[in-house]
């Protein structure tokens, strides 16, 4: 059986055995604690007044062992899930999940890839801003459904910051339609009007990113806080990352109608479901 | 890993003090996760081992009895799911922790939006949630002051000193810096010195006097 590292005591351990045996019961521990007090400041509290604090802080009760019953339902919950698909799936690890998550989305932009093909314009259209558009998309994507599938056993994402990038997920989607189009609109490339082509760009993008907001749902352990909306618009960013890739069109009234609405569609989907998802849980 | 007293103390009474040493943590959690013979075995020492430590930290924490019942079988159902994730290099308790923190947020975000009231005119409800832990008065003072506390440093006191962990592991358990999870610690502690009535000599006295 492998030993497992036993994680550095940092000095506070001799503080805590000290103020709990008392310091003057135990006046061989209490050079090492005051030692370390002495540059640890939480320490010093504890220590303060003669071990006053920790003296309360030890008079707390070690609560007694559990009721059985607890570990019988515990034993039962687990029993359960090990028969539910559900729960067997997002027993797998965590580096599988989040590749399930991105295998998910493959199928479908293979196929959108293989069937449309690269936007008609690449000779005339400018590469750096393509792909500084692609990039952004595929970084900002990655980044939110890997965080959308946070392990529970890690410290969460500060709320602020999940929100943060949901909101720079619709602002790139949105300095991408707004900036001002390369080249006038050729009418060549114009078989139908632009709101007619920007629907099918906004079905195909919805289409396209569906499925990974569905696979993180299935796959997440906790759904706490920001995730669903995370993978929502990582979602987004994938259809419109697709419809940058290949649709032609430059007008702004097409990319604010047909490109940018995937993101702001998905995001609005996914506040929803997560809304109701508290709701249910609040019922249940 | 057994660092604190009561842990140490658990440990020899069930080793009914025959020096007979005890799997660690992470033993048990390796035997778990591999499963096997031994996988159920290992759980329910795990749980038992947990189980009054985590019941602690909610029930301090301001959680009713059934919450906290709530939230304990949910940590042991992720403690169960993550387990394939599971580094055995990894240190048990502050994963565990960890685990038990995040299904308490989760819990918190549900009951702000779940309206206090409809408990209040249950009479059953009302008798099981206000009886306390411990009827002493000092315990209850600590509590009431323990709940005082924001969550961020009530939440790095009950693991650097109820749990028993270190400030690094601490800071990883909370998503936050040593030197930040520190700072919490110690204005947390400070609060509680206020609360609870103290004051005066300090750490210089300490310090003096002992030497």
């Amino acid at each position: 059986m492998a030993r497992a590292e036993r994680p550095q005591d940092d000095g506070c351990a001799a503080v805590r055995e000290a103020v709990r045996a008392g310091l003057e019961a135990r006046p061989d521990l209490a050079p090492a604690a005051l030692d370390h007090a002495a540059d640890c400041p939480p320490c010093a509290a504890l220590l303060a007044d003669g071990g006053a604090l920790g003296q309360s802080l030890a008079r707390e009760p070690v609560p007694a062992d559990v009721d059985p019953a607890l570990l019988a339902g515990v034993e039962r919950a687990l029993a359960a899930d090990g028969r539910s698909p559900l729960g067997w799936l997002r027993a797998l690890p965590t580096w599988l999940r989040r590749l399930a998550v991105l295998a998910s989305i493959l199928p479908l932009v293979v196929w959108h890839a293989l069937h449309f093909g690269w936007r008609v314009d690449l000779d005339v259209y400018p590469m750096l801003r393509l792909a500084l558009t692609l990039g952004a998309f595929a970084a900002l994507a990655l980044r939110n459904a890997w965080v959308a599938l946070r392990p529970v056993h890690e410290a969460p994402e500060p709320p602020a910051r999940s929100w943060t990038f949901v909101g720079l997920a619709l602002l790139a989607s949105l300095l991408a339609a707004a900036w001002p189009a390369p080249y006038p609109m050729s009418p060549t490339l114009c078989w139908a009007s632009e709101e007619d082509m920007a629907f099918e760009c906004f079905t195909w993008g919805v289409a396209l990113g569906l499925p990974l907001v569905v696979t993180t749902v299935v796959l997440n352990r906790l759904n706490g806080g920001a995730s669903i909306v995370l993978a929502a618009a990582a979602a987004g960013l994938v259809g419109s990352l697709v419809q940058a890739a290949q649709c032609p069109h430059v007008g702004t009234a097409h990319l604010l109608i047909g490109h940018v609405t995937i993101v702001v569609a998905l995001v609005a989907g996914g506040l929803l479901a997560s809304l109701a998802r508290r709701a249910w849980l609040d019922r249940a | 890993m057994n660092t604190t007293v009561e842990g140490q103390a658990r440990a020899a009474r069930r080793s009914g003090g025959a020096g007979v040493a005890e799997p660690t943590d992470e033993e048990l959690m390796t035997a778990y996760v591999a499963g096997g013979p031994e996988a159920a075995a290992s759980f329910r020492a795990i749980f038992e081992r947990y189980a009054p430590l985590l019941s602690g930290v909610l029930r301090r924490g301001g959680l009713r009895e059934d919450d906290a019942r709530d939230v304990l079988q949910q940590t042991f159902l992720h403690v169960h799911r993550a387990r394939a994730d599971w580094d055995p290099g990894r240190a048990v308790r502050p994963w565990i922790m960890t685990i038990a923190l995040n299904c308490r947020r989760e819990l918190a975000r549900r009951q702000v939006r779940r309206p206090e009231q409809e408990l209040a005119h249950d009479p059953a409800v009302a008798d099981r949630t206000a009886r306390p832990l411990e009827t002493s008065e000092e315990v209850e003072r600590l509590r009431s002051a323990l709940g005082q506390l924001p969550t961020a440093q009530r939440e790095v006191i009950e693991l650097h000193w109820f749990a028993g962990l270190p400030f690094a592991q601490v800071a990883t358990s909370v998503g936050a810096s040593v030197s930040a999870v520190k700072v919490r610690a110690h204005r947390g502690y400070e609060r509680l010195r206020e609360l609870l009535g103290g004051g005066g000599a300090g750490l210089t006295g300490v310090i003096h006097g002992s030497r």
